[in-house]
């Protein structure tokens, strides 16, 4: 119906049969601190968007969106994704999109626990940018109520820093090889939403049966080239997210429920926002907003945020140059732990516009000394240590390493894994030949941090970063 | 947002325009043939803003409302330029039975978001246009008073000053208007803040006739007199009665603007 419109009414240039856009981003990250693993502190990038638009008829559009980063110094932040590439054919009634589509779910602003169909862009992070999904989809008004209809084909892997990439866990994230568990339907996923409407509340009911987008970890064991393999299995999750407005106060809530997966779940987030308008007879409005988030998950593979409060106040500024800052506080409330992070925005000119992005990391759960896991007489010196005469490994020592997980977060999963391969190296002397008695602890010191949800913070408490973005619009 | 145009040259487009300001009835009722009737309303914006210095800088903007059949009315605003803002859309429906949505959708993010209209002080993309100063102004929150008649330029002007009613929370403690007494078309309007000083000052011009009964300006001048800003809000092209659908006005209708 759109296109009708487009076609009876000239924009900008005349007829708006086709146009053609995008920006330019120009980006410098810096980390105050060196990491753990990583000595560069320094990460100059540039990244382009450009996006294509042509009306195919009256009721038929294609639309492309492809973007590119380069990263200086993080050879795996060299990306390129077709963010759209999308047939629209639209009628009165409804609509119908082939091709790759970008989709969002969800009410909330911190904690998004609904939106399942795109992967998200995390070499973006934390700029919100999401993966191209290819789909076919039909949505159409049923009455008021607006229902969607999905067919996904195969999940965009989750993308983890390189070698030389900061904010990553001591044990590098495998790009190159994922393990996918994928059920009765391949690569096929499906989803469903129903948008309607309560009284005043704005309600979405969703399900998704799919592969997940968040995978778990699985070690590969390989002490030589030591990986942490992303699996992603099939699940079906139900959300109901909605929203309601309650005299000037946005209430939110999105709850979700998940099976199929490492464990089934449920997690709940909402809360609301609040927007002071023309704060002390000026321009400049304040807008509160506060959430919380409880995730039924203690095991490591829950997400970075699972028992937390999060308050944010976004400052606009309502001028010309549109400036808006946004402060952010996230507060664990299990652990000792939390997460700010700033955002500043200004555009000037016609076509630029500047960011700025700050995150810090607190930690202040104890943190685990790799002395105390490496020393003689502990159970992964032990292990490590045995001569050829020793095996096979006495139970002992086995119990022993195992001993040292069994008090951490690590997933049942990943914990049958480790005891699976314990069994392995039990029976075979050669397991460790070629590999450094150091590195190997070291290895084996790194998976249980990773394994261990009050260490979440402490992994990144070095990673505090500021960034500047300049765009150019064109 | 809602018309923004119509509204915001203040056209007082409701139903019980001014019912009790008895002297100014005659000029109520013309003024209201002016605003109302129509169905749907299709108008290309461009905003001038200049600052002190008089720099200026471009924001704009395609404007589309409609009122159906059952008085359910729908307005859409889609930012066109600068770049940047290129198809950030913002839809607002009004039920009689319930109070007003909005609906803000966000390219970058493919999102439709819900938002609370409440912050009517403040600016309209950095302009020296207020939410206030575009969103439909329902005549029984304000108190009218005929205050004279006066020239403006070759034409003769009823001057009505308007105050906001107890409870009404409005940047102003009141707003002069200027409707010309041949047409009855607002030429001008100037508001007062809470302290009583001349504020803003607002200047329309080049009026059109559509379709033998509308009036629409072409230009309209907001300055502010206390800044020293102004922004120009100039209709580049405007369509009336063109046959808009509901359905132009939905989420999905925002979601697929390019």
């Amino acid at each position: 119906m759109l296109a009708v419109i487009c076609a009876l009414i000239p924009i900008q240039n005349g007829f708006a049969e086709q146009s053609f856009s995008g920006w330019l981003d120009l980006q410098q990250r810096y980390y105050p601190d060196t990491s753990e693993q990583v000595s560069e502190k320094s990460y100059p990038s540039a990244a382009v968007q450009l996006e294509y638009s042509r009306d195919l008829s009256d009721s038929d559009q294609l639309v492309a969106t492809v973007f590119a980063r380069g990263d200086a110094v993080d050879d795996e932040r060299n990306l390129f994704d077709v963010r759209e590439f999308l047939w629209l054919h639209q009628a009165d009634a409804y609509q119908f999109q082939l091709g790759v589509g970008q989709v969002t779910w969800g009410v909330n602003e911190l904690f998004k626990i609904t939106d399942q169909i795109n992967q998200k862009d995390r070499a973006e992070l934390p700029v919100p940018r999401k993966l191209g999904q290819p789909m076919a989809s039909v949505s159409f008004y049923w009455g008021d109520d607006l229902v969607e209809l999905y067919a996904l084909y195969d999940v965009r892997p989750a993308w983890f820093p390189g070698q030389d990439g900061r904010l990553r866990p001591p044990i590098l994230v495998d790009n190159d090889n994922q393990l996918y568990d994928r059920g009765k339907t391949g690569r096929w996923d499906f989803a469903a939403r129903w948008q309607t409407r309560f009284k005043d509340i704005d309600i979405n009911v969703s399900h998704f049966y799919g592969v997940t987008r968040d995978p778990y970890f699985a070690f590969n064991f390989d002490f030589e080239n030591p990986y942490l393999v992303p699996v992603y299995e099939k699940v079906n999750q139900t959300s109901v997210d909605m929203i309601y407005a309650w005299n000037d106060v946005l209430l939110k809530a999105e709850l979700t429920y998940q099976m199929g997966g490492i464990e089934q779940f449920e997690s709940v987030a909402g809360g609301f926002e609040y927007t002071m308008g023309g704060l002390f007879d000026s321009d400049v409005d304040l807008t509160w907003f506060v959430e919380t988030i409880w995730d039924s998950r203690d095991q490591i593979d829950g997400t970075l945020f699972d028992h937390d409060i999060g308050i944010a106040a976004r400052i606009a500024f309502n001028d010309a140059r549109d400036s808006n800052l946004i402060l952010g506080l996230v507060v664990d409330y299990e652990y000792d732990e939390a997460f700010g992070s700033l955002f500043w925005s200004n555009s000037f000119g016609e076509s630029w516009k500047l960011n700025v992005i700050g995150q810090y990391f607190y930690a202040n759960e104890p943190r685990l000394d790799v002395r105390n896991y490496v020393a003689p007489g502990t159970a992964f010196y032990e292990l490590l240590n045995a001569t050829p005469a020793d095996y096979p490994l006495p139970q002992e020592i086995i119990e022993d390493v195992l001993a040292v997980f069994d008090g951490t977060t690590i997933s049942k999963k990943q914990y049958d894994l480790l005891t699976a391969q314990l069994q392995v190296i039990q029976n075979d002397p050669t397991f460790f030949e070629g590999v450094d008695n150091n590195d190997a602890a070291q290895t084996l010191f790194d998976l249980l941090r990773t394994s261990d949800n009050t260490q979440k913070m402490n992994l990144l408490e070095r990673d505090a970063f500021i960034q500047v973005d300049l765009y150019y619009y064109f | 947002m809602l018309r923004v145009l119509m509204v915001s040259c203040l056209w007082l487009a409701s139903n019980s325009l001014w019912a009790e300001a008895m002297t100014g009835l005659q000029v109520v009722e013309k003024a209201k043939q002016n605003g109302a009737g129509f169905e749907d309303l299709t108008q290309e914006v461009k905003m001038i803003l200049m600052d002190k210095k008089g720099d200026t800088t471009e924001r704009d903007m395609l404007l589309k409302a409609m009122t159906d059949s059952n008085g359910k009315s729908y307005s859409m605003s889609i930012f066109t330029a600068p770049k940047r803002e290129k198809g950030i859309a913002l839809l607002t429906v009004n039920e009689a039975d319930s109070d007003s949505k909005q609906y803000l959708y966000l390219p970058s993010s493919r999102r439709v978001k819900r938002i609370t209209s409440s912050n009517s002080s403040s600016s309209f993309r950095g302009s020296d246009f207020t939410f206030e100063d575009l969103s439909e102004q329902r005549t029984e929150d304000y108190r009218f008073e005929m205050v004279k008649k006066a020239p403006c330029g070759e034409l003769e002007c009823y001057v009505v000053d308007r105050f906001p009613k107890e409870g009404l929370e409005s940047s102003y403690s009141k707003t002069e208007l200027w409707i010309d007494s041949t047409h009855y078309r607002p030429m001008k309007a100037m508001f007062y803040d809470k302290d009583g000083a001349l504020l803003k000052t607002m200047e329309t011009s080049g009026y059109t006739l559509y379709q033998d009964k509308f009036w629409n300006p072409k230009q309209i001048l907001m300055k502010n007199n206390q800044e020293g800003t102004s922004t120009e809000m100039q209709s580049i092209k405007t369509t009336i009665n063109s046959g808009l659908k509901a359905s132009e006005f939905t989420e999905l209708a925002m979601r697929n603007f390019r």
